[in-house]
C-alpha cells in the first residue's frame, strides 16, 4: 500500500465511524424496541477487528470510544479503554475468518456486545451497589445483543463491501506502480 | 513496493501504550475534570451540525403508533379532546382570575420574586445518550448561547435534568431518571426533605424513579403528593416540580421512608426543553 491508499483508507474508516456514531445517537433512538437501541459502534469495531486484525481493531476501537466519551457524560476515557480491548479481542479471530461467511462475524458481534454490557454493568452499576445482575441481563443486555445482531446483518455487509472495494483499488494502483 | 512499517511493531506494545493513555485519561478526568478540550472543538464542528440534520430524518421514520389508528378512532379521540379543551379553558379562566388576584396581593406584600420567574432559553434535543445504560442527551445550545455546567433543564412544568458538559454549540444534559442522578427534593405538602434518585431498574419496570431518606415523622405524606426540588439543594433551583409520590414504604430503621415517584416529564418523547439561565447561588 502506498501513502495515497493509506490516507484514503483512513478517511473511509473515519467516515464509517462518524456515520455509525450519528446513527446510534440520532436515528436509532427513534426506533427503540423493547426499551433498547442497538449498539452500532460495537458492530463497526468488531467488523474491523475481524477483517483487519488486532492493531486496526484496537486503534479504531480507541478512537470511537473517545468520541462516545465526549457525548456520554461518564468518566472520560472509560469507553475508550473498553472499546480498545474489544477491538483487540476481535482481532485475535482474524486467523479463522474467511470473507463472505456471516456466521462468525454475527456471533462475534453478539459476543462483543455481551462483553460490553457486562463490563458496563460491573464498572458503572455493580460498584454503586446495584446488585441485581439478572434483571439487567434480561432487560437490557440480552435485548440489546439481539437487536444489535439484527441490525448488524445489513451494516456488516456494507462495511465488508467497502473494505473489499478498497483492497481491490489499492492492489490495482500498486500493481501499476511496479 | 514499500511495506508498512507497522508490521514490525508488535501489537501488544500498541495495546499497552493505548491502555496507559486511557488510564491516564481516566485519572486526569477523575481528578481535575479534564475532558480532552482540543478534540472537543473538533466535535463541535463535525458532529453537532450533522446530528441536527439527521435528527429530523430520525423523527420522520420513528416508529409511531399514531399512524396505525383508524379514522373512527381518530374522530372519537378528537371529540374527547374537544371536550377536554372546553373543560380546560373554563379552568384556565378561573386560574387567570385567581392569578390576577394573586398578583395584586403579591405586589402588596412586595413578593414579586417568584419561583416561576427564571429566565429560560429553549433548546432542541438533537441526540440521545450513547448507550442503553444512561439517560443523557445532547441539546443544540452551548456556551455560545450562555449555557453553563450545572444549569437546570426543564420541559413543560417539570424538571428534566442538569447540564453536565458544555461545548461551543452543544451541551450534554443528564436526566433525573439517569441511574447516577441524585436530586435533593422536598414534599410540597409538609416541606419534608428527601433524596430523589434515578433508578434504571424501576424506570424500565414501571417508569418511576425512587426517593429515600424522607423523615415524615407525622405520617402526613401520602400518594399523590407533589415533589419539588428543595431549597437546600446545591445545584438545583428551588421549587421545580419533579413528580408525584406513587408509592411509599417505611424503611427498616423505622425512622425514614422511601418509595417511588412518577416524574411529570415524558422522557420517552422529549424533543424541546428549556434551560434555566440562572445558576444556584450557594455562597461557596
Amino acid at each position: 500500500m502506498e501513502i495515497k491508499g493509506i490516507i484514503k483508507y483512513i478517511l473511509v474508516v473515519l467516515a464509517i465511524v462518524i456515520v455509525g456514531f450519528l446513527l446510534q445517537t440520532t436515528v436509532f433512538p427513534h426506533m427503540e424496541l423493547g426499551g433498547v437501541t442497538p449498539n452500532i459502534m460495537v458492530i463497526i469495531i468488531t467488523s474491523y477487528g475481524l477483517m483487519r486484525g488486532r492493531k486496526q481493531g484496537m486503534i479504531i476501537g480507541f478512537c470511537s470510544g473517545l468520541i462516545l466519551d465526549f457525548f456520554s457524560g461518564t468518566t472520560f476515557g472509560l469507553y475508550a479503554i473498553l472499546y480498545l480491548y474489544l477491538g483487540f479481542l476481535c482481532g485475535l479471530f482474524k486467523k479463522i475468518f474467511f470473507g463472505d461467511d456471516i456466521k462468525l462475524p454475527l456471533a462475534l458481534i453478539g459476543l462483543s456486545d455481551l462483553i460490553y454490557g457486562i463490563a458496563v454493568f460491573v464498572v458503572l452499576f455493580l460498584f454503586r451497589g446495584r446488585y441485581d445482575f439478572l434483571f439487567y441481563l434480561t432487560n437490557l443486555i440480552l435485548p440489546e445483543v439481539t437487536y444489535t445482531i439484527l441490525v448488524a446483518i445489513p451494516i456488516y455487509y456494507v462495511i465488508l463491501k467497502i473494505n473489499q472495494r478498497l483492497d481491490k483499488d489499492n492492489k490495482r494502483s500498486s500493481r501499476k506502480l511496479v | 513496493m514499500k511495506r508498512r512499517g507497522k508490521s514490525s511493531f508488535p501489537s501488544k506494545y500498541i495495546l499497552l501504550l493505548l491502555t496507559v493513555i486511557c488510564i491516564m485519561l481516566l485519572f486526569a478526568g477523575y481528578a481535575t475534570g479534564y475532558a480532552g478540550e482540543p478534540i472537543r472543538t473538533i466535535c463541535n464542528y463535525v458532529f453537532v451540525p450533522m446530528q441536527k440534520g439527521l435528527d429530523y430524518v430520525g423523527e420522520s421514520i420513528s416508529i409511531n403508533s399514531d399512524d396505525t389508528k383508524t379514522k373512527e378512532q381518530l374522530i372519537a379521540e378528537n371529540a374527547q379532546l374537544q371536550e377536554q379543551i372546553d373543560e380546560l379553558s373554563t379552568q384556565l379562566t378561573n386560574t387567570r382570575l385567581q392569578q390576577s388576584e394573586l398578583d395584586t396581593l403579591r405586589e402588596l406584600y412586595d413578593l414579586d420574586q417568584t419561583y416561576a420567574d427564571y429566565k429560560t432559553t429553549g433548546a432542541h434535543v438533537i441526540g440521545k445518550g450513547t448507550s442503553n445504560w444512561f439517560n443523557t442527551f445532547t441539546i443544540d445550545k452551548g456556551s455560545k448561547d450562555g449555557i453553563k455546567v450545572d444549569m437546570n433543564v426543564i420541559a413543560g412544568s417539570g424538571l428534566v435534568g442538569i447540564v453536565t458538559d458544555v461545548g461551543k454549540n452543544y451541551a450534554v444534559v443528564r436526566a433525573i431518571i439517569d441511574d447516577t442522578s441524585n436530586v435533593s427534593g422536598m414534599i410540597l405538602s409538609n416541606n419534608d426533605n428527601c433524596i430523589v434518585s434515578g433508578n434504571l431498574k424501576s424506570m424500565t419496570e414501571s417508569n418511576m424513579i425512587t426517593f429515600s431518606n424522607l423523615e415524615d415523622s407525622e405520617d402526613k405524606v401520602s400518594t399523590g403528593d407533589s415533589v419539588v426540588t428543595s431549597n437546600i439543594s446545591d445545584k438545583y433551583l428551588p421549587g421545580l416540580l419533579i413528580g408525584y409520590v406513587t408509592d411509599i414504604t417505611e424503611d427498616n430503621n423505622n425512622l425514614t421512608k422511601s418509595g417511588e415517584i412518577t416524574p411529570v416529564v415524558d422522557f420517552k418523547h422529549l424533543q424541546d426543553v428549556l434551560v434555566i439561565m440562572q445558576l444556584k447561588e450557594t455562597g461557596k
